[in-house]
């Protein structure tokens, strides 16, 4: 039995936990912190899968995908990190109202 | 060889559920500055998940980019809101 | 409370669905590392990944180098041009460490840049280590002027972007395709793409954390 296949379970599951947050929590930093994750549990998928073709040969095309991936991740991360101050700044809150409290 | 599997196996369910449990603290814990210490602690488990699947190059640039720079530019961010009285 | 329970049996199904269809992917496919490791010896390194990277897809990163240095013009459209004061941490500690660390970590950079044509490492790893030493040197304090106002750190930013250009043209030029190059020019035609790469991405990572730090406390 191959003991891989917990991986993109575990990468699934990250994506489900991250698009969860992101639609129910306010915060803005926090609603980035979970496209993020949501953003990792792709990236391990896409890895354990390119890799679960028994054969000891590695497939490095995902490998290099991701560490591209990563490098976008962070730029964008920190492009929205700039929108979310600067609504700070505008509003004096960095949060979108509740849907509960309505 | 069937001792080194079962190893294996609890390796690969501890890392999958600590992945699991990080990322949820990440995303309910009440403390902004936790929640991102959390994500840097989740970007070092994702290297170590890395590593396990053989793809060191993602490993490396996960642990420098993932945990150190994606840190560092949050906290920055987070720091600039507690300046403005915003949680 | 009824979107959180409809949202969270949504990601529920969401969930079941895509474990169902991971689970029922063909297992035997060939994927691509067998194409790869046929045409390592034309690629001019000896790790796949950097092959990959920097050769058979290199269109792929040059593009990303477009994304790259159009997220810090994004960022610098929107910051407020601002010198700032004084640095956060005023410790002795820092400061002798940083005189330690950042030799070795620039060392550091440059052996993952140098090893990454034959073993995990290359261009994006060496950038990034380049970009935490810009971190360390500006939080602790030195009398080093990083910020975008020179001419000088514009032409570091530009610099991955215009050395991919160049190379893209004169690789149409030689061999009629868009960043194909001649096996026997490969290597050198690697690092030099990836030596650019390492500076863009240092000095551009180093920039977006750099803008963030000194975005204004509040509105002019």
């Amino acid at each position: 039995m191959n003991t891989l296949i917990v991986y993109p379970l575990v990468g699934i599951g990250l994506f489900c936990i991250g698009l969860y947050a992101l639609i129910m929590q306010p915060h803005l930093l926090r609603k980035l912190l979970a496209v993020n994750i949501m953003g990792s549990g792709v990236f391990l998928v896409l890895v354990s899968l390119g890799m679960s073709n028994t054969n000891a040969q590695q497939d490095p095309v995902p490998h290099a995908m991701i560490i591209t991936g990563i490098v976008v991740a962070i730029s964008a991360t920190a492009l929205a990190l700039v929108f979310m101050i600067k609504i700070a700044l505008k509003t004096g809150k960095a949060e979108l109202s509740n849907p509960e409290e309505k | 060889m069937e001792t080194l599997a079962v190893e294996k196996l609890f390796f690969d369910i501890l890392l999958a559920a600590s992945l699991l449990f990080i990322a949820y603290k990440t995303l309910t814990c009440k403390d902004l500055f936790q929640a991102i210490v959390f994500f840097i602690v989740f970007g070092l488990l994702i290297s170590v998940a890395w590593g396990r699947l053989g793809a060191y190059d993602v490993a490396m640039a996960e642990v420098v980019i993932g945990a150190g720079l994606t840190g560092a530019l949050l906290l920055s961010a987070l720091v600039k809101l507690k300046k403005m009285n915003i949680d | 409370m009824i979107i959180r329970i409809f949202t969270f049996i949504l990601t529920l199904l969401l969930f079941a669905g895509l474990t169902y269809t991971v689970l029922s992917l063909p297992k035997q496919t060939k994927g691509l590392g067998e194409t790869v490791s046929l045409q390592m010896h034309n690629s001019g390194v000896s790790n796949p990944v950097t092959a990959v990277l920097m050769n058979f897809r290199a269109y792929d990163t040059l593009l990303e180098m477009g994304v790259l240095f159009i997220a810090l013009l994004g960022v610098y459209s929107l910051s407020t041009s601002q010198k700032e004061k004084k640095p956060l941490l005023q410790s002795s500690v820092l400061k002798r460490l940083g005189g330690i660390l950042v030799p070795l970590l620039l060392l550091l950079s440059a052996y993952l840049l140098w090893i990454g044509a034959h073993a995990p490492g290359g261009a994006f790893q060496a950038g990034s280590i380049v970009s935490a030493t810009g971190i360390l040197i500006f939080l602790s304090g030195w009398k080093l002027d990083l910020s975008a106002r020179h001419f000088f750190v514009r032409l570091l930013i530009g610099t991955s972007l215009l050395v991919f250009l160049l190379i893209s043209a004169v690789t149409l030029f030689l061999s009629h395709t868009l960043l194909e190059f001649p096996p026997s020019y490969a290597s050198a035609f690697i690092f030099l793409l990836e030596a650019a790469a390492t500076v863009s991405i240092g000095v551009t990572l180093f920039h977006l954390f750099l803008s963030i730090f000194s975005q204004p406390k509040e509105e002019h």
